[in-house]
Order: C-alpha cells, then structure tokens, then sequence
C-alpha cells in the first residue's frame, strides 16, 4: 500500500513537473509566434492598405507568416468597411486563395472549424463567392455554425438567402438577434418572403415574420400586419402590434386603438406603445382611462404613451384629478425632460 | 479505542479519496468546456448582437451603502457599457454619508415619481430620482435593509426584462454585458448567468477600466489569485457542463426578472443571498417542470479587490461558510429529492459533503491521522506517503488551472506572472489551505451557534459581494 | 483614387487600431496630416494642445465617449471652432439625434467608406 501511494506521489510529481514545463514552452512560443505575426503585419500593412485604397501592386507573400498576417488585415479591415474599399478586399482574398481555402473548411468535420470559416467568409469575401456555400450550411446542426452563416450572409448581401433565413428562425435553430439582424440587411427584398409568411401554419413562423417585418420597416406591408391584429396567438398578435409601431405608419392607428381592449395585458401594453409611436392622438382618452385602471405592465405603456401624445393635457390633468402613479410618473418625467 | 481511530482514519482517507477524485473529473470536464467556449468566441456574432434592436434590454441594479468615494465612478463605468439598450438603477440603502448628494451633484438628479412593483416587501423607499444628464440611470433612496433588501427594491422598479446585479466595487470589462447575455441571445430558457471574477489587487485601473492585468504585491492576494483560478475556471465551468451550477457571483450577475419576482426575490435572512436565489430559482423551475438553463460563461467579465490582511480575510471566508450552511440548511428538503434533478442528488449533497463539512473532515484528520500514526494503526510510512501525496495533488490541480486560463485566456500577459503563480500553486497547500479550513470552521460552528447577520457590521453592511466561493477548491 | 491636397489637420480618434489605421492611410493620401488618438481623453488633450481643423471621433470610446468629447470641444472656446464628425456602429435613431445635439456637424456609421469619409471631410470643413 505504502509502495502504491509513493508510486502514484512520484508519478504526480512528474505530472506536476510536466504541466509546469509545459506551461513555459507554451508561452515562449506562443510569444514568439505572436511577435512574428506581429511584425509581419506592421510589415504589411502599408501594402495592404494601399490595395485597399487602389493600388495596383498586391502586397507580396514570401512565407507562410506572410499569408497568415495579409488574412489577419484583411479580416480586420473587411469588417471595418464597405463599398469600393469592401470589394477590394474580397478582390484579394479571391486572388490569394483565402477564399476557396476558407469554402473548403466549411466542410470540416469539426463544427468550431466550420463556424470560423464561415464567420470569415462574411468580412471577406464576396456574394458571388460565398453566398451558395454559405447557404449550404445555414442547415448545420451546428448552432455556432448557422450563427455565423447567417451573420456573412446578411453582411454580403445575399437576398437568395432570405427564405431559408426566415425558415431557420421560425425552427429555432438560429439565434434570434443574429438572423434578424441578417435579415434586417438583406432589407426590403425580405419583406415579400416574410408577408408571405405571416399566413404560415405554425405560430412561430407567423410572429417571427410580423416582428422582422417591423424591423426592416416597410409601409407597404402595414395592410397585412393590421390583418394579423386578430391573429389567435396573443405571441403574434403582440409581434404584429410592436411592428406597425415600429413602421410608424398612421393608417394603423384605428386598428392598433382597436388592439387596446385585448384581452391579454402585454399586447394592451405593445398596443399603447405603438400608438405613441404612429402619433395618433384619437386614442388619448382610452390611454388614460387604461393608465388609471389597468395593470402594472398596461397602464405603464400607455400612461407613456399618452404623455408622449399630449404632453400639455397630461400635465394639465396632473394638476386636477387624482392620477394613478403610472400617470404621476409620466407627468413628472415630462416637466424633467420636456 | 484502536478500532475506533482505525474506523476514523479510514473514513478520512476514502473521503479525500473521493473528493480528489472529483476534482480531477471536474478538472477535464473545465478543460472540454474551456476549448469549446475559446472556439467559439473565434466566431461569436457579438458585434451583431450588438447592432441588433431585438437583444433584450437590461436593467443594471446597483445597491450602494456609505460609498460616497467611489459611486459616481462606478455608475460612470456602468453607463458606459457596451450594450445596445439598458437602464441603471442604483439603490442608496439609507446611507449616512455623502452618497446620495454626490450622485445628485453628478449626474444632476431630480425627484420624479416612480411607478414600483408592490409584490415584494422592502424598506420603505424614501425618494425616486430621475438623473437629467443620462435619461436611462435612475436613483431610489430607501431605508435601510441590506442589500437583498435593496436589490429587491432595485427588481420593483426595473422595468427591462432581465437585470443584471453589480457590486458597486466590481470593475467591469466594457463588453461584459453583452458577452454575459450571450447565453441568453442564444436560448431564451437561460434564466440566469454569470462570468468569471478575476482579482483587481495589482492590476491598473483607469476609469472604471483594467487598462493592465498585473499580480498583487501581497502574498496573501496572489494566493487567492490562484484559488480564484481553481473556484471559477474549474469549478464553475465544470459545474455548469452539468447542469448544476449552484452560484452565480453577487458581483455581476443576470436574471431573468419575472422568474425572481416569481420565487419572491431576494432572502434578506441569509448573509449568502446570491447562492441563495440561485437555489430557490432551480427548485422553484424544477418544481413547476419547466425547461430552463442556468450558464456560466467562462469569460472573465469582473474585477474585485480582495482582501490582503489575514483579519479581514478571515472574517470574510467565515461569512461565506456560513452563507453557504444558511442555503444547504434552508433547501435541506431538495437533497435527494425526486425531480431536482442534479441539482438534489449530485449538486446540493457535494457542497454538504464536501464543501460545508469539508473544513470538520479535514481538520479531523490533522488531529486523528497523527494519532493513528501513534498508536501504531497507521505505519509512519504510510502516513507519509499519504501526506506527500495529498501535497502533490493538491498542486496538481492548482496548476491544472493555471494551465487552463493559459489555454482559454491569457490574461496574464507577463510571463513572469505565470511563473510566480506557478510557484504559488505549488505553495498554497502548505499554509494557506489549513488557515482557510480553520476559518471556515469556524463560520460553520458560527452557524451552528445561530449567529445572524452581518457581526460586527451588522445588517447597514453592503460590503463585498460574496461571489460565494464555497471552498479554495473546485467550488 | 484621388491624391490631392486637402492640407487638412484632423484629428482621428478610436479605440480599434484597425480602423485608424483606414482613417490614416486614406486622409494622408489625400495630403491631410493625421493626428491620432485611442480614447477620449487623448482626443481631448490632442484636440486642445494640436489644434485641428476636424475631427473624427468613435462613439464607442475608453474613458470619454465620442459624444462627451464633442460636447467639451464645442464648450471651450479655443476648440469650438473645430468640425466633428462622428463614427458609430449602430444607426439607431436615438444616437443620431444625440450625435447632432452633442454639436456634430456629421454622423457615419460602421463599416464605413475611406473614399466617402474623405467626401463628407470636404464638404464639412466647406461649410462657414
């Protein structure tokens, strides 16, 4: 038994020296391969930067260090610009083989491989380029990977994407604030796919496209989402309410004033909000019966909302009758702010 | 009499048998999620996130007690977080000194009234004010109550879905916000989340900024750098891979707010009320079956003092263990119990066994192992090897950790750093860990004798969050 | 790629190297002197001691933001006279009303255009 544990306190030791040595190693060269990278990219930098600005000579690789530092600044000044600078650097990334090298990793058996390759993709590549291998793998398994397909999708530009943008974050299998935010690039293009689908069987479909048709903001859809006000979801109906506040279309208002008496106090809250937002003020005094008598998360929104309608009639009534302190709150931050 | 120490002694060896055992598991099980989460944040959509108008908006809720030097900088650092839409609420706990009039002079603060939640009881509030300068930072002046008490104000007038609860002293990473919620942006069943705490002793902060990560001067600091290492790294990571993540730190936190209403808020009756809500939230979710997810995300977010004297030190490790004791004690019936999960036949029965008796085995075994070595039960030899070897494992897992924050983060940019540190793992046994039980010990009798609050600084004393690092282990 | 010469002092200023090394190369180009800072504060003291005739100035910065930094220069008389233009990653409505109430004679978001953000330079520091 004593042999058994001096073995194994011999045996850790040599672990513990191990780690220990392995700790130093590690840092030494990961320092020095820092430094190199480093200097080869202040090395660098003037002839990319030049390309980027038009000059004709590609910057030149004599090493392996070379490529590795001329894709760091591309990467990094890919995601920093757009337009004419944006197109040379795909220009370069294309030339130099980046691109085809990063289309091939999209297919590597480890996901984190898959999702940087595709991360990068989006800063330097270009739509022509990488929009069909990018939307090959918005299916991954991978949520890192859909992530940041979703992301490069959106920043190229690639409105091919749309539908199966939408159908990704109707599934769950993309993240929200990322898709949404592609979608939200690839702009009005989006939002013919996206009125199609707020007729969709399933409940997650038909709020996702009500909220992301708000987001990219166009008028001309405000007709289908008032249809969607009567929707049997309160989820979609609230979706639909806060994107017509969002497009800020008044054509809404009598819709959104009918919205005020959903039975569901979280919609009654989006509706108050919305109102504010579209600048209707034939729905005052519902908004202040709403503030004085409703609950918390209702009379919040629309005793808000009326202040922001009517600020002088709110003031005046704060000096009359007996307000409810959502009300008193509104009043009081009007006189502060103005 | 000789059975009897045999029978003690054998219990006190399969004991630390175990319990190393355990953390050589959680140790791999950090390593796996530590490579995972660094692979991914090579690709983490945060500027997006950023960008994005339909991230959740956060309500910040900072509870400050006679801080009247150093609140102005920590609300400025707040309001300059990166993150698209948030609130701040700071609630002034009835302090006595210049606090509230020195928020007032900053941020130019008038009295507006305020709509609050009713549902959880508080201190009376004394005022509400809305600051002119920055229209998204509000103040609530209120009684004294504690700080559960305070947060619990702060949740009645947060009017974001999810708050995020700070310690006034706590210097945050500019993007802690958003790579907290990160979580939570990708699955909308995370409840709550929490960060890595690093130490602030030793390194250079410029407005409310780590602008250089160094090492404490001070021995007792540095090897509570390298425990913090082992509690966050390996404990917290580890224990979050398996669904059974107990604490997050008081310093800097996320809830989702309608789920802590819901579970009544904050205990004021405990001196470890973040450890506390975050038992009550996994038996409350697990009670009603809902699906729900509570991470931890290996980044480090936050940076506290800790501190460098053996009193204070001391005293605050006692209250620690007593916190942890007041939540073991007052979800008792969760350990064991069907449909709790990991959480009542893995998570809550280790932090009894191990981490809340933990300090009585092994002090214990000081007095018993030597005893048996007397009486001939255990060979002198035996004993030796068996000491020599608990020694060497106990570095093994101190630089196991060092060896993960080289692979994940290297904050430590100074190679000498590492070094140094290296050499205090290698130390930290030998010393450091028996003064840690014997404080530890005698926060558990302390809460054995049904000592209260706060001690010497009662109740009116916000001080230093527990972050509620149970054990100098994997906690 | 027009190189002419603008004989502009601008100050730039953001925490992101990258970016000011985009800022730099193409304003130099164009024959500006490019003075450059990395967070709030520095703008300031840079601002006040070399004398600009424009700045570029992040929202997103260390220490002082871009807003405060605008809001001190319009303040001090011996920096009032200099252009503001402000460079932000989100566009949301909000931050550019407050961007033209800090005192920013232009507002550009990110990912940004090098030859764009030499037009709107011109045109700035055009206007009386």
């Amino acid at each position: 038994m004593v042999r058994l544990l001096t073995f194994s306190a011999v045996a850790l030791t040599c672990v513990n020296a191990a780690i220990g040595l392995w700790l130093i190693v590690y840092r030494l060269v990961g320092n020095r391969r820092l430094r190199t990278l480093a200097a080869a990219r202040d090395r660098l930098k003037p002839a990319v930067l030049g390309w980027i600005d038009g000059d004709e000579e590609p910057p030149s690789q004599a090493n392996p260090t070379d490529y590795l530092a001329i894709a760091d600044l591309l990467a990094s000044y890919g995601r920093a610009v757009r337009g004419g600078a944006r197109q040379r650097v795909a220009d370069l990334a294309r030339e130099t083989g980046m691109i085809e090298r990063m289309i091939g990793e999209l297919r590597s058996r480890r996901g984190w491989r898959r999702a940087v390759a595709a991360y990068r993709l989006g800063d330097l590549a270009s739509r022509e380029d990488a929009a069909q291998p990018l939307m090959a793998i918005l299916r991954d398994r991978d949520r890192r990977v859909t992530a940041a397909s979703a992301r490069s999708l959106g920043l190229l530009g690639a409105v091919q994407a749309v539908e199966p943008l939408v159908r990704g974050l109707a599934s769950g299998q993309l993240t929200r604030p990322v898709g949404a935010q592609a979608l939200r690039l690839l702009g009005t293009e989006a939002s013919a796919s996206l009125a199609n689908l707020l007729t969709a069987e399933e409940e997650e479909v038909r709020a996702m496209a009500a909220e992301l048709l708000g987001l990219i903001g166009n008028v001309g859809r405000t007709d289908q989402l008032i249809e969607v006000l009567d929707d049997p979801s309160p989820e979609v109906r609230v979706r639909a309410t806060r994107a017509l506040g969002r497009i800020g279309d008044s054509g809404a208002s009598a819709a959104l004033q009918v919205t005020l008496s959903d039975p569901v106090p979280f919609v009654r809250a989006a509706a108050a909000t919305a109102l504010a937002k579209v600048g209707h003020s034939d729905s005052f005094d519902q908004l202040i019966e709403i503030a004085q008598n409703d609950v918390f998360v209702s009379a919040h929104a629309a005793a808000y909302a009326a202040a922001y309608l009517q600020p002088e009639q709110v003031e005046l009534l704060a000096s009359k009758r007996e307000l409810s302190i959502h009300l008193q709150e509104a009043a009081d931050l009007l006189q502060v702010v103005g | 009499m000789g059975t009897l120490v045999s029978l003690l002694s054998g219990t006190v060896i399969v004991y630390f048998v175990v319990l190393n055992l355990t953390y050589l598991g959680f140790t791999l099980l950090a390593w796996r999620e530590l490579v995972r989460y660094r692979h991914s944040r090579e690709s983490s959509p945060i500027d997006e996130v950023f960008r994005s108008p339909l991230t959740s908006p956060v309500s910040i809720l900072l509870p400050a007690f006679n801080e009247e030097a150093g609140v102005v900088d920590s609300v400025e650092s707040l309001l300059h977080l990166r993150y698209p839409e948030f609130e701040v609420i700071v609630v002034d706990d009835g302090s006595t000194d210049g606090t509230l009039a020195a928020l007032g002079e900053a941020f130019d603060l008038v009295p507006v009234r305020k709509a609050l939640q009713t549902e959880i009881g508080t201190a009376p509030v004394r005022q509400t004010l809305f600051s002119r300068k920055h229209h998204n930072l509000w103040v609530i002046s209120k009684d004294n109550g504690g700080k559960a008490d305070a947060l619990n104000s702060g949740l009645n007038a947060a009017r974001y879905p999810y708050i995020c609860a700070v310690d006034g002293d706590a210097v945050l990473e500019q993007d802690a916000l958003l790579r907290v919620m990160m979580p939570i942006v990708e699955n909308p069943n995370v409840v709550a989340t929490g960060g890595i705490v690093r130490i602030a002793n030793g390194c250079q902060i410029d407005h409310g900024r780590v602008t250089e990560v160094g090492l404490p001067k001070s021995r007792l600091a540095t090897l509570q750098v390298v425990e913090y290492l082992r509690a966050f790294l390996v404990g917290r990571v580890g224990w979050s891979a398996i669904g059974g993540l107990m604490i997050i730190s008081g310093a800097f936190g996320v809830f989702k707010r309608s789920v802590v209403m819901e579970a009544g808020g904050y205990s004021v009756r405990t001196v470890g009320e973040d450890m506390e809500l975050v038992v009550r939230l996994h038996r409350h979710l697990r009670q009603q079956a809902r699906a729900y997810e509570i991470a931890f995300v290996p980044d480090p977010v936050c940076w506290t003092e800790v501190p460098e004297d053996l009193t204070t030190l001391g005293m605050q490790r006692r209250r620690w263990q007593r916190g942890l004791a007041e939540t073991l004690w007052t979800h008792r019936r969760a350990i064991g119990q069907p449909g709790m999960g990991s959480l009542g036949w893995l998570a809550m029965p280790y932090f009894v066994l191990f981490e809340l008796l933990g300090p009585l085995v092994e002090s214990a075994g000081y007095l018993v192992i030597p005893v048996a070595a007397a009486l001939g039960v255990l060979s002198a030899e035996y004993l030796l090897a068996f000491l020599v070897l608990s020694v060497v494992w106990g570095t093994l897992l101190s630089i196991s950790a060092l060896a993960l924050e080289e692979i994940s983060f290297r904050r430590h940019p100074r190679s000498r750093h590492v070094v140094r540190l290296a050499l205090y793992a290698l130390t930290d046994n030998l010393g450091y860990r028996q003064l840690s039980n014997l404080w530890r010990l005698r926060g558990l009798i302390d809460f054995l004798a049904g000592k209260q609050g706060w001690g010497v600084m009662n109740r009116k004393g916000l001080n230093r969050s527990r972050d509620g690092i149970p054990s100098r282990e994997a906690a | 790629m027009a190189n002419d010469d603008l004989n502009l002092r601008v100050l730039a200023a953001d925490d992101d190297p990258d970016i000011l090394d985009l800022i730099s190369y193409r304003l130099e180009r164009s024959g500006c002197e490019v003075i450059r800072a990395s967070d709030g504060e520095q703008a300031l003291e840079l601002a006040i001691s070399r004398q600009p005739d424009l700045a570029v100035l992040d929202v997103m910065m260390p220490k002082i933001d871009g807003y405060e930094v605008t809001r001190r220069l319009r303040a001090n008389p011996d920096t009032a006279g200099i252009k503001v233009i402000l460079l932000t990653a989100s566009a949301q409505e909000p931050d550019v009303v407050k961007g033209f109430e800090a005192g920013a004679d232009d507002y550009m978001t990110k990912p940004f255009s090098p030859q764009e953000l030499r037009l709107r330079l011109v045109a700035v520091a055009n206007r009386r």
